[in-house]
């Protein structure tokens, strides 16, 4: 069983140029981390910072320029065709007027691996079924998928990306349009998981609140690597040169305190988003009426 | 003549029409989920840049062999068309309705010139006229021979194949196009498997109701269906059912009526669509 549920070793990459006057623009430059087997790593970094590039490289579905990756011990491509890698994307795509029940939304990617010729698999349906038992959802596994709220169209997705038990989840942007109460609920959701699957977590995410809430180390990236430690070292000097903005400067009277913020479990004390202390003037004034309402 | 002996005139056709019923009753529930209706509209107007590609290489007729070569020329050509609005759509980061835009009304231009072009070469060599425009455009269901019912056979059953083997990844695809990679499939494989099956049972269907009016049975039994079922299996099934019912009814009416069959195929499924959206109320 290898060490690392992922290693990236000096990783670049760039995306080619559009046009003829364009220049190819430079995603991520020579990364190197490595996130051990059962641990929940969050990657924290402003929006074009280079995340869901990362995500991408993680999941095989693009190529390093430079350096190498390595996903439980194989390449990432060869992972994710082994259901090795569980996804849970940052926008919900699906086409939520399908004819199918949640129970059959879950067993899809399952049903994949069935012979051609089986017309019903059982397997997969008991498969989806334990998913939906681990995110709390079996009274609403007939429910057809339409009919869910987004926290339990969320859930039932976290329940397709467990469905076929891979050994490391990617979670993009979980907690984009959610409010803190929600969050606070997917991050004990999120550590249910950990807890009871022992299963290898990613959470990208420009949220602070969503990195903090549920990780054992977290990496800041803007195209590089700028942090990789537990979040207790994680600063507002360090955030500041992540986002490029002075974070105490613009929030030091809403007293963001990353330390706080990682042990911190009542989501009304937890500290604005990292995109609003990222001073795109939208300051959210700790109000958690507010929050409530939202 | 009796209703009876009229519709002996059609074997071939109603042969045709059945097998189109069936790999549009499949095609169709995928195609209204998908929303792919206007990839249907735009693929069986290509199809017509096909035939005239087909009468200027001397396969015009609809008789005998030149029947099967002018199917097959067809075919290639709108899953060419098929390929073509696919690469464009991904290729050049336009949007796929106006790929298809663009590839339709190029292959409708073509078709009409080429097939003016073979028109008149056919007069002024001797080998008397090609069919008419109108059937092309309208379908030509009295035309169909037993060799034409022979090849439409082979191909329904090469893509009903096609279509029970890949059922699942295009379920899937057609559900959330996202989940695809990370369940380790290849999106744009399964995307372009679906558009040269509909390419295909378009070549199909463009025989039974022509160019201009095959999406019909591309889209109307599965839009019906889904009206009367919410559950995925059953909507395959009654979609099919409804294909078939729609289109034996539609010929039956037009040798009644006399009216011509590609359109009273499209008028009673249209017929049975309003049906089920009073039967189950128009908001739904």
């Amino acid at each position: 069983m290898p060490e690392h549920a992922v290693q990236l070793d000096r990783v670049s990459f760039a995306y080619p140029a559009r046009g003829l006057r364009d220049q190819p623009v430079q995603a991520l430059r020579d990364i190197s981390m490595a996130v051990p087997v059962g641990s929940r790593l969050g990657v924290l970094g402003p929006n074009g910072g280079g995340k869901s590039t990362l995500v991408k490289l993680i999941l095989g579905l693009i190529e390093p320029d430079t350096g190498s990756i390595t996903v439980l011990g194989t390449t990432p491509a060869d992972a994710r065709r082994r259901g090795l890698i569980g996804y849970l994307p940052q926008r919900l795509t699906a086409e939520l007027d399908f004819p199918i029940s949640v129970r059959q939304a879950v067993a899809m990617p399952l049903a994949l691996r069935a012979g051609r010729f089986r017309l019903r698999d059982r397997a997969a349906e008991t498969a989806a079924d334990e998913s939906l038992a681990l995110v709390g959802m079996t009274d609403l596994a007939n429910r057809p998928i339409g009919a869910l709220s987004g926290g339990q169209l969320q859930r039932a997705m976290i329940a397709r990306a467990i469905a076929t038990r891979p050994r490391l989840l990617v979670l993009d942007e979980p907690t984009v349009g959610v409010d803190a109460a929600g969050q606070h609920r997917f991050a004990d959701l999120i550590n249910k998981l950990h807890a009871e699957l022992g299963i290898t977590i990613i959470t990208v995410s420009h949220d602070l609140r969503a990195i903090a809430a549920g990780s054992d180390r977290v990496a800041c990236l803007h195209r590089s690597v700028h942090f990789h430690d537990a979040p207790s070292g994680l600063t507002p000097a360090i955030l500041a040169e992540v986002f490029a903005h002075d974070v105490q400067a613009v929030f030091g009277h809403l007293h963001i305190d990353a330390h706080a913020a990682a042990d911190c479990d009542d989501p009304t004390h937890a500290p604005p988003t990292t995109e609003q202390a990222a001073g795109s003037g939208c300051c959210n004034h700790h109000d958690p009426k507010k929050e409530g309402n939202a | 003549m009796t209703l009876l002996d009229q519709l002996g005139f059609f074997i071939p056709g109603i042969i045709v029409a059945m097998l189109v019923a069936l790999i549009g009753g499949l095609l169709s529930p995928l195609v209204v989920l998908k929303r792919l209706a206007f990839v249907g509209q735009g693929v069986s107007h290509a199809a017509f840049g096909g035939v005239g590609l087909a009468a200027v290489l001397g396969f015009g007729s609809t008789r005998g062999i030149d029947s099967v070569a002018r199917t097959l020329i067809v075919t290639a050509f709108s899953i060419g068309s098929g390929l073509l609005v696919s690469h464009l759509a991904q290729r050049t980061q336009r949007r796929t309705d106006t790929a298809i835009g663009i590839v339709m009304t190029a292959s409708m231009a073509l078709g009409f010139v080429l097939y003016r072009l073979a028109g008149k070469h056919a007069r002024e060599s001797g080998a008397g006229p090609l069919p008419s425009i109108e059937g092309v455009l309208f379908g030509e269901l009295l035309a169909i021979s037993p060799a034409g019912a022979w090849t439409t056979a082979g191909v329904t059953a090469l893509i009903a194949a096609l279509l029970f083997w890949f059922r699942r990844p295009l379920v899937l695809w057609a559900f959330d196009e996202q989940a695809c990679a990370p369940a380790g499939l290849n999106t744009a494989r399964i995307a372009t498997t679906l558009l040269v099956l509909l390419a295909g049972a378009v070549v199909l269907a463009v025989q039974v109701a022509g160019v201009v009016l095959a999406t019909a049975i591309l889209v109307l039994p599965g839009a019906t269906a889904l009206r009367l079922t919410r559950s995925l299996v059953p909507a395959f099934a009654l979609s099919t059912l409804i294909a078939a019912a729609t289109i034996a009814a539609g010929i039956v009416l037009s040798v009644w009526l006399d009216w011509p069959p590609g359109a009273t195929i499209a008028l009673t499924q249209c017929a049975a669509w309003v049906v089920a959206a009073v039967a189950t109320g128009w908001k739904r």
